[in-house]
């Protein structure tokens, strides 16, 4: 266990059972969604890691995994060198106060009945950090200087729904500063937004990252704002990490064919550079009923005899990580 | 009324909603024009009045709607001023629209060929065999095989679901079609699916299109012309080139820093503020407020939008 890590996954898995027919539960038979199927990988202390693929592939559940806001199958998750499988009651607040999520939709993720000002506070009181009233009062204000939701004496006592969905937003990282957290995990925190508030909470993050020396999850779906905020990625493809490498390296030179298909998808906002043809073919595969091998292969232009019958493990190519046979 | 080179003329078009503070002024005063065979792309940030516009032109505002003046010419025809038996004729068989969240848009009940079928016999007095052999030649410009035919709805990917409803948009051979943000909730390789399948259709056809988006690299992707919205009003409007590299007006500057580019290394960065309230949108400029370069007569004068430096912008600070 280094220490270098501020998370560490290894050979996460998240099963969810599907409810089948009536027969099925007859005869016993549990029908499953390998959300997520054994994964690895490690977060560095300071760093971003973004976590992207298309919806379903299990980005999502992987980032409430890590936060053990649900119960994994199996494999081992470690935060700052501790197995979460060990914590007791009081390190779980604990850890609960050094890890912490922001959603995609502010909208659904702030109680609309509370004020910012008891939305703010609220954790605070859950974790006991503050010894007075006052004390609290000053750790609102500071959090909300801090983001930037100014004039805090106006905004302060208002409800979630008089704010603008980038002050939503803020509200909801204002929420998680406040605990000085050492680990964010972000879902999506900008997909609801306008590109110009976009573009503003994604350089509030990079600002935060940097003034509390932050590690973060970025889970996204959007690779342009990956190769914005993040060190190095991770490409998932139906609950599998299909490759892992350094944000610059993976953008200009991707390995896998999947992941080559989705950067060679994503278009400019420059008219001039045009977007080139996309050779894998069909959908996403049905995630009830996987393919054998190469989970990949039905789409894949490449694939031969050994994706079909063999999974590729995930090795090293070059300095990245990638899981393709044909690599 | 009609110019030749043009599909679709907009002039001054005004439409407002009723709401409970008063009237919310959705689109106040566009002018556009589409050529015969180009795209027109429409961006700007939710709520700038995009859609508004869209339902205007087709005639389809909810009931709190209402156009207030202008008109929207179509092949010599003011649209506005159309009955309801009118637009019926024109719908579909000379304009058409493919709506914003599609997949929802589908009858859940109906398999996609009858769909498809329905509304080329609510229009033209064909056989249902002509139907049926038209519909099979959609679906399969829009890349859908004939297996998929009877399948409904559920059955279909996000994906599959969009290119239903572009076949079916065209199933009357319309002139004129809006895509009002066609790839919204589609995952990537789906939306460049189906942007690829539009510009085909697009170009096969030679159809002219009025694009409407936030996502400006769909736009700046699919489109000759763009227009830039902001709080009900086209503030610049030009050829695709000029707009994303020499932008005028401050806000299509603004909006086109805050977007990140996945091949550079450029800081964006966003616009201060938020879009203004249209019940009581701010006087002079309506970008003002959120203007770096707000001047005084910006805060008193309203802007109009005149031809500087080759294309025409609203904004007093440009030469």
């Amino acid at each position: 266990m280094k220490a270098a890590n501020i998370a560490e996954v290894e050979n996460l898995q998240k099963w969810f059972i599907l409810r089948g027919s009536f027969l099925d539960t007859l005869k016993g038979r549990k029908i499953f969604v390998k959300a997520v199927d054994g994964i690895n990988f490690t977060i560095k202390k300071g760093e971003t890691l973004a976590l992207v693929g298309e919806s379903g592939c299990g980005k999502t559940t992987v980032g409430r995994l890590i936060l053990n806001l649900i119960p994994k199958t199996s494999g081992k998750i470690y935060f700052n060198g501790i197995d979460l499988d060990l914590l007791n009651k009081k390190d779980e607040l604990q850890f609960h106060q050094e890890a912490q999520i922001i959603l995609q939709d502010p909208y659904g993720s702030l109680n609309p009945r509370m004020r910012v000002s008891s939305l703010i506070g609220e954790s605070i009181d859950i974790h006991g950090i503050s010894k007075s009233k006052d004390e609290k009062e000053d750790m609102i204000i500071k959090s909300m200087e801090t983001v930037n939701l100014i004039p805090i004496e106006d905004i302060i006592n208002k409800f979630p729904n008089e704010l603008s969905g980038g002050q939503m937003q803020r509200v909801a990282i204002a929420r998680a500063l406040v605990l000085n957290p050492k680990f964010i995990i972000a879902d999506e925190p900008v997909s609801m937004l306008d590109a110009s508030i976009q573009a503003n909470i994604l350089n509030l993050f990079i600002s935060i990252r940097n003034k509390f020396d932050l590690s973060m999850l970025f889970i996204t779906h959007d690779l342009a704002v990956a190769r914005y905020i993040s060190d190095r990625i991770a490409v998932m493809y139906l609950g599998k990490i299909v490759e892992f490498g350094s944000i610059n390296e993976t953008v200009s030179n991707p390995l896998h064919p999947y992941a080559q298909a989705l950067f060679s998808a994503v278009r400019s906002p420059d008219p001039r550079v045009k977007v080139g043809e996309i050779k894998i073919k069909g959908d996403i595969s049905d995630p009830i009923d996987l393919p054998s091998g190469c989970r990949f292969y039905p789409r894949c232009p490449l694939a031969e005899d050994i994706c079909r019958r063999v999974e590729p493990e995930l090795m090293k190519k070059d300095g990245q990580l990638v899981a393709c046979h044909m690599v | 009324m009609s110019h030749p080179s043009f599909s679709v003329v907009v002039r001054n078009l005004k439409t407002v909603y009723r709401v409970e503070k008063g009237f919310l002024k959705a689109v106040d005063g566009v002018d556009l024009q589409i050529g015969k065979g180009a795209v027109l792309g429409l961006a700007g940030e939710s709520a700038c009045g995009k859609s508004t516009l869209a339902y205007s032109i087709l005639r389809l505002l909810p009931a709190n709607g209402e156009i207030i003046s202008g008109e929207a010419i179509l092949n010599g025809k003011n649209l506005v001023k159309m009955s309801e038996d009118e637009l019926r004729e024109v719908r579909w068989k000379e304009m058409s629209i493919v709506f914003q969240g599609s997949m929802n848009a589908l009858n859940p009940c109906m398999n996609t060929a009858n769909q498809i079928e329905e509304a080329i016999l609510a229009h033209e007095k064909i056989t249902k065999e002509e139907a049926e052999a038209r519909t099979i030649k959609l679906l399969r410009e829009v890349g859908i095989s004939e297996k998929f035919t009877e399948s409904f709805p559920h059955e279909l990917s996000g994906g599959m679901k969009q290119r239903v409803m572009i076949a079916m948009a065209l199933a009357c051979e319309p002139k004129f079609l809006i895509a009002d943000e066609p790839t919204t909730a589609l995952d990537l390789i789906a939306q460049r699916n189906i942007l690829k399948v539009l510009k085909e259709v697009q170009e096969r056809m030679h159809l002219s299109v009025l694009l409407i988006s936030h996502d400006l690299s769909v736009v700046a992707q699919m489109s000759d012309q763009v227009a830039i919205m902001y709080a009900g009003k086209i503030v610049e409007v030009g050829d695709i080139i000029s707009i994303f590299h020499n932008g005028l007006h401050p806000y299509t500057r603004a909006l086109i820093n805050a977007f990140p580019d996945i091949r550079s290394n450029k800081k964006i960065s966003g616009i201060p503020g938020d879009p203004p309230n249209l019940i009581n949108p701010p006087p002079g400029c309506r970008f003002h407020p959120r203007c770096p370069l707000a001047e005084d007569i910006c805060r008193r004068v309203e802007p109009e939008l005149v031809e500087k430096q080759g294309h025409p912008v609203a904004c007093h600070l440009v030469e």
